[in-house]
């Protein structure tokens, strides 16, 4: 209970009427206010509401959401644009049954013994050079 | 927000005004409480707000009251001594502004005497009578502007009305 509970009823009611009237006579006085002084407030509350957007926009959500935002764009846009497809290249095949006699005969297990040779034959030589080498070494 | 800061920023620099009696310091006061709030609690919900700014503003008062005094004790330091007023002219003038508020009220200016009384009350009475009577805070929200219980919320206003009742008379007014 404060101290103006204990008050009077009549004393009660003229205090209320007191704070009633002068709350009326301030809230008048307080919206008459020139035009500088309009201005001016209204500059200051502009240029409190400039902290607000940038408050906002650096927020924590705001991150992550643009973040996955990206990475969805991004993705559904190389599936969108992706190139022709490539045919698969083709395992190599054994043609046919000859070919595989060959590679099922003795001799060409021979031919793998000296391959090294095969391959110093295949080398990109001329024949007089071949032979020169070979007079040369024999 | 927008709408919050226009709706309640008359008032505050209203509030301000009979607070520190100087209307551009009162200005800065409204700007600096708008800058903190936007600051600081622009992403809070905005039933907030009200209880936030006055309690804002309410603290910006203070320091600038705080800042007021110390100015006020420099400069009654470095003042002349009372030998040395005689030959002040200015010291001769009358003083502009006569406190017995039923004088004023002679002169029919509600307003007048009714700042005039706001001028003497004790600084949380003064607060507290205005952001019930001006501002409109129920008793909680006056409570949580200005930082303290309820119950303490109640005696400065109730002894502030009598004070003005007191400084007014009955027939204001």
């Amino acid at each position: 209970m404060s101290e103006h509970d204990r008050d009077p009823p009549a004393a009660r009611q003229g205090d209320d009427a007191l704070a009633k009237a002068a709350g009326e006579l301030l809230r008048r006085s307080a919206e008459d206010i020139d035009a500088a002084t309009a201005s001016r407030l209204n500059r200051a509350r502009q240029a409190a509401l400039a902290e607000m957007p940038r408050q906002r926009r650096g927020g924590p959500w705001l991150v992550p959401t643009l973040s996955t935002a990206a990475v969805g764009a991004l993705a559904i846009g190389l599936w969108l644009n992706r190139g022709p497809e490539l045919p698969a290249p083709a395992a190599p095949a054994v043609e046919s049954a000859a070919d595989m006699d060959l590679l099922l005969a003795d001799d060409s297990l021979e031919m793998l013994e000296d391959l090294e040779f095969y391959a110093w034959l295949d080398a990109d030589r001329s024949d007089v050079e071949l032979r020169a080498e070979l007079e040369s070494a024999g | 927000m927008e709408r919050f800061l226009a709706e309640v920023e008359r008032r505050a620099l209203r509030i301000a005004v009979l607070s520190v009696g100087d209307r551009d310091e009162a200005l800065d006061i409204v700007q600096d409480a708008m800058f903190k709030l936007v600051r600081n609690y622009g992403g809070r919900p905005s039933e907030e707000w009200r209880p936030l700014f006055f309690r804002i503003l309410a603290n910006r008062i203070t320091d600038q009251q705080r800042r007021q005094t110390v100015r006020q004790r420099v400069f009654a330091w470095f003042a002349p001594r009372p030998d040395d007023e005689d030959d002040d002219p200015i010291a001769e003038l009358p003083d502009p502004h006569p406190v017995a508020p039923d004088e004023v009220l002679g002169r029919a200016d509600a307003m007048t005497a009714l700042e005039a009384a706001l001028a003497t009350l004790p600084g949380r009475q003064r607060q507290a009578f205005l952001l019930r009577s001006l501002e409109g805070l129920d008793v909680a929200e006056t409570a949580a502007a200005m930082g303290c219980t309820e119950g303490s919320v109640k005696t400065h206003y109730s002894r502030a009305v009598h004070r003005l009742r007191t400084a007014l008379g009955d027939h204001w007014p």
